[in-house]
């Protein structure tokens, strides 16, 4: 067995044609018969069973891959992403690794395409049996979300970030998943300063017993606690209100009063709109209330409005068609701009532009605040542009508008026709992602550009097909082929370091992705040269893919051979931040059906089947 | 049922709810250290407390072997800790250390404390980890049992989980780390807006009420809450107990720089200057009793912090660590930063290292000034001090760089190399801390043998 030099990726086309087998059953499956593929399935089995048992073995198996209990009949596809990362591996032939006598690793031909059968295999049964609404536990408002809900239920401006931590994101993750949503006593204390700072915020002065001669308890606990609050709620805070008054208290103070003690309950602070009464095991559907909740804070990071309140007291909300038509509503309000500024934001990484991608100030004066807040928005907007008119597929990599403020217009180089942030259209060079200043910096080092990062980026956030971590030591590069790279340029240093087989398993993969977009630098400024000073070469390709130029060669390639997994990523990811957890194996059905749904018929009606999916309507109790 | 608010009408949410100038100013002007009591014979004994103190990127190879005898004892620290040498006869070196279950600048970080593996899609490192323990055991007789603290992160990954959490309370719970040294007091001794107490019993009840509806998965949410409402119940306690005040005093004049009426500043603009607060303050916190244990993580697991502070470094401390690249242009490097050759660049990873070992001789410096019972705070401490990677050009699993310093109240004989000839789980260095503070588990993560350090 030898290193394949040059490995192409026929299997992986394998994979996905398997799919449409499953979920359009009746179309002619092509390719080998049943019974064939049964058997190649059965001997992949032992493939993987008897070569990679010698390390994935029992409690103490390497990366913690015990083949034994994932190759069970019943439990293969309930380890559905163990078994694509061990896909990955024996696709680039990094498992099995090289001997020790120094001979290549990977499998044989034979072996391989055996194994990948049943890997293929382990794919389809997780797609038949999986779609489960899945378990949502409760969880609190993230440190953004209470910032909105305190402006939406008291009309004031809190600079919540200022005085409150920010969240721990996992690897990869959103801020909205509930596992990182810690609860602590300094969380809890902070919080009640944010709430006093904004109920105080409340009363400007001079319209003091105004506010509260205003004030009604009812609708207030009604839009703080997501649904309609209780005889004893009312009884309990009108109590206080009333014991504050009668303590000597002014109308104001204890207004006041009360409404900290509201903005302090956990029916505020935690979402916990659809709690039950001892929810029995199995699923079931998420309530009216629960559902207003999540639309409003998928949509607007925030509480519901009233009119979403009312389609949930009269229990409309239940109905797909209302849920469909209400989320369109919710993306035409301007509050919808914060679900685009918090998803797309994390989701590609623009939110770290000005954040933990900080150029120096002192030697890049271009780089302002504002700039960069105008290059996060950029790809906000564009992207609200794609939900809230319904583009199709394409328009993620080639949409032809987009949205610059004057410095940002500056900053491109482009006429601005006045005013504040414009809708225009797009130069050739800043279509799609691939063209906006803000992709292409937080794919970047803070003082150079990476074509590393920018690949990796497109195959984990756009092609979810994320490569594996480099080995231990993978970062060094030889100083020879440095000199060598200040003589012939980038491009020169990464293909000396692919020339090693164990580098190139991934980097053939990664780099020439990169290489399409080397034409923009480090703050996605157009340039003709590159970080060594040499003339860009912006050519890349697919793995076994013919070569292509430029952002505009790359997103072609990407909408001819990567649609499904383009479209599948995306619907990932949303899924992901609505739901505010990891995904299961169960989910990869919702994502593929809703892939296919993005693929077809665009933006629009990915956010509709979104919202009327099982996941987000049904939640399961285990 | 309708539970109405107990009002208290006398007592608004924004007063603080005591006049602790009016203790300061009646205050015995004698050292009062809460552990100075423990000397009546017969009395209970003083308690032995814990710190651990992680430094990220690894040391490079070498740099952590002192000179020794053949028996262990050791002659002279290695050059680069020569910050430490006077601390010479208080420390311990075990040699060979290494995490079974989880290694470098993620999993290793996040694993460090417990024993564990780290599963990055569960977002669990096990646990609880061994300083959770600890503060869990005695939870009861301190405001803040377990103190977390971490210097705050810059770069790539100050937001990642995996390399910003050393504390677990539970698996998949990481224990929020605070940054700021002011919040670090106010904490442990209050200040800032004060709860209002009957609304947080008022809040219990809404949480007891709600306990009793939810499924199996949401009531730890609601248990977390309460956890949360206590810790703030328990300070408000700890800051109207008239002895605080007393120890706070007492601590000043031993020249730890806080009292209740002096503002302390956020984050000093100098870094050597935040650290050493920090570190002022985990020793402030184990002596006034406010905590038993305390963790500091002296930056994230992978930082990528600019050392330029420290004289004659450049470039970030992790491009620094992997000091056999000096191209400069790596993937970890910034396109800016190179360095004339390895000898150099190994230098500085060095200094940078060295800056830090200064930090902790100083605290272990004022923990050998703070007076206990029978000796000082240093004397009935343990304090463990390492990194969860080797040598960081190779991001080295094995023999990490790890050393215990106090007396742990005699349990620790110091000045010793303990040589390994295997591999020697942290886990039994943990089992050993958990032992010597008196928290007596049979076993903790792989190991049920606890390190000999006597």
């Amino acid at each position: 067995m030898v290193h394949p030099g040059k490995p192409t990726f026929p299997h992986r086309r394998v994979w996905i044609a398997a799919v449409p087998l499953v979920l359009s059953a009746g179309s002619a499956p092509e390719g080998p018969r049943v019974g064939m593929i049964d058997d190649l399935v059965a001997e992949g089995r032992s493939v993987i069973e008897l070569v990679c048992v010698e390390c994935h073995d029992g409690s103490d198996a390497e990366a913690g891959f015990d083949v034994a209990r994932l190759t069970g009949s019943s439990r293969a596809a309930e380890h559905l992403f163990e078994w694509r990362r061990a896909g990955a591996m024996i696709e680039t032939g990094a498992m099995p690794p090289p001997l020790r006598s120094g001979r290549g690793g990977g499998l044989d031909k034979d072996d391989r395409a055996a194994a990948l059968a049943f890997l293929n295999a382990v794919e389809r049964e997780a797609l038949a049996k999986g779609g489960a609404a899945g378990t949502e536990p409760a969880r609190r408002m993230t440190r953004d979300e209470l910032a909105h809900a305190l402006r939406d239920l008291l009309n004031v401006t809190v600079d919540v970030a200022a005085l409150m931590p920010p969240e721990l994101v996992a690897e990869n993750s959103f801020d909205t998943n509930g596992g990182t949503l810690f609860i602590h006593g300094e969380w809890l204390k902070r919080a009640d300063v944010a709430v006093r700072v904004a109920v105080d915020a409340a009363f400007p002065d001079g319209a003091r017993e105004g506010v509260a001669a205003g004030f009604s308890l009812g609708p207030f606990l009604r839009g703080a606690f997501r649904r309609p609050p209780s005889q004893e709620e009312l009884e309990r805070y009108g109590a206080l209100r009333a014991s504050r008054l009668k303590g000597g208290a002014t109308a104001e103070q204890a207004l006041r009063a009360t409404l900290f003690a509201i903005l302090s309950s956990p029916h505020f602070r935690l979402r916990l709109e659809d709690v039950p009464l001892r929810p029995a095991k199995g699923e079931r559907a998420v309530s009216p209330h629960g559902l207003a909740s999540r639309l409003s804070f998928l949509l607007w990071a925030g509480p519901p409005d009233d009119r979403l309140l009312d389609l949930a007291d009269s229990g409309k909300l239940a109905e797909p068609e209302v849920l469909a038509t209400e989320a369109a509503r919710m993306l035409d309000d301007a509050r919808a701009l914060r679900f685009a500024r918090s998803f797309a934001g994390q989701w590609l990484g623009t939110r770290r532009v000005g954040r933990e991608f900080k150029p120096d100030p002192i030697d890049n004066p271009a780089m302002t605040d504002s700039l960069m807040a105008d290059m996060r928005d950029e790809v906000a907007r564009f992207f609200l542009m794609l939900v809230r008119e319904g583009r199709p597929l394409d328009a993620l990599l080639r949409g032809d508008e987009t949205f610059l403020s004057p410095e940002l217009a500056r900053f491109y180089g482009v006429e601005h026709p006045g005013g504040d942030v414009a809708r225009v259209e797009a130069p050739a060079l800043r279509r799609g992602l691939f063209g906006k200043a803000a992709v292409l910096a937080a794919t970047s080092y803070p003082d150079r550009s990476s074509p590393v990062l920018r690949g990796a980026w497109i195959l984990d956030d756009l092609l979810g097909t994320p490569p594996p971590p480099p080995p231990p030591g993978a970062s060094t590069f030889d100083e020879e082929a440095f000199e060598e790279g200040e003589e012939r340029g980038a491009r020169a240093v990464l293909e000396r370091h692919r020339a090693s087989p164990a580098c190139a398993s991934c980097h053939d993969r990664i780099d020439p992705l990169g290489f399409a977009l080397d034409g923009f630098d480090r703050f996605g400024r157009e340039r003709s040269h590159d970080d060594f000073g040499h003339r860009v070469e912006a050519t890349g390709a697919l793995p076994g893919g013919p070569e292509f130029s430029g952002p505009e060669g790359l997103a072609g390639a990407i909408l001819k051979d990567r649609r499904v997994e383009l479209s599948r990523e995306v619907a990932r990811r949303l899924l992901r931040f609505s739901l505010g957890r990891s995904l299961e194996w169960s989910d990869e059905r919702t994502v593929v059906e809703l892939g296919a749904v993005l693929e077809a018929r665009g933006f629009g009606a990915l956010i509709s089947s979104m919202v009327t999916s099982r996941p987000f309507t049904r939640i399961e109790s285990r | 049922m309708m539970q109405p608010l107990r009002s208290a009408p006398h007592q608004s949410p924004t007063r603080h709810p005591l006049p602790r100038r009016t203790f300061l100013r009646g205050a015995c002007a004698a050292v009062v250290a809460p552990y100075l009591e423990a000397l009546t014979p017969g009395g209970p004994a003083t308690p032995v407390r814990a710190a651990w103190l992680y430094f990220p990127n690894g040391v490079a190879e070498g740099s952590w072997a002192p000179r020794a005898d053949r028996r262990g004892k050791i002659r002279q620290l290695n050059e680069t800790m020569a910050p430490l040498e006077r601390h010479r006869q208080r420390l311990v070196i075990p040699e060979r250390i290494f995490t079974p279950r989880g290694n470098g600048h993620g999993a290793g970080t996040a694993t460090w404390l417990t024993g564990g593996e780290w599963d990055h899609r569960a977002l669990d490192a096990r646990g609880p980890s061994v300083d959770q323990l600890i503060g869990q055991r005695f939870a009861a007789e301190h405001v803040v049992p377990s103190l977390s603290i971490s210097a705050k992160g810059e770069g790539f990954f100050a937001a990642d989980v995996s390399r910003n959490t050393i504390s677990w309370s539970a698996p998949g719970r990481p224990v929020f780390r605070e940054t700021d040294p002011r919040a670090v007091f106010e904490q442990l001794f209050g200040g800032g807006p004060e709860a209002d107490t009957s609304l947080l019993d008022d809040l219990k009840d809404q949480i007891r009420a709600l306990e009793k509806r939810v499924s199996t998965a949401d009531r730890r949410l609601l248990s977390a809450y309460l956890d949360a409402i206590r810790s703030i119940e328990r300070r408000i306690a700890f800051v109207q107990d008239e002895a605080t005040a007393r120890r706070l005093e007492a601590a000043a004049e031993l020249g730890l720089p806080f009292a209740l009426d002096r503002p302390i500043e956020a984050v000093p603009e100098d870094h050597g200057d935040y650290l050493d607060l920090l570190l002022d303050l985990v020793a402030l916190a184990l002596w006034s009793g406010a905590s038993r244990c305390a963790s500091v993580m002296l930056d994230h697991g992978q930082s990528n912090r600019y050392c330029t502070f420290i004289p004659e470094v450049k470039g970030t401390w992790h491009a620094l660590s992997h000091w056999k690249d000096t191209s400069g242009k790596t993937e970890d490097d910034d396109g800016v930063t190179s360095w004339s050759s390895r000898r150099s660049k190994r230098q500085m990873y060095d200094r940078v290292v060295t800056w830090h070992h200064e930090r902790v001789a100083r605290l272990l410096d004022r923990m050998a000034a703070l007076p206990e019972a029978e000796g000082s705070l240093l004397d009935h401490s343990m304090v463990v001090y390492g990194s969860s990677i080797s040598d960081g050009h190779e991001h080295g699993e094995r023999d990490l760089p790890t050393l215990v310093a106090g007396g742990a109240g005699g349990a620790i004989r110091g000045g010793r190399l303990l040589s390994a000839r295997e591999s020697t789980s942290l886990d039994r260095l943990h089992l050993a801390t958990l032992r010597a503070v008196g928290v007596g588990e049979e076993e903790f993560g792989a190991a049920d043998e606890p390190l000999e350090l006597g």
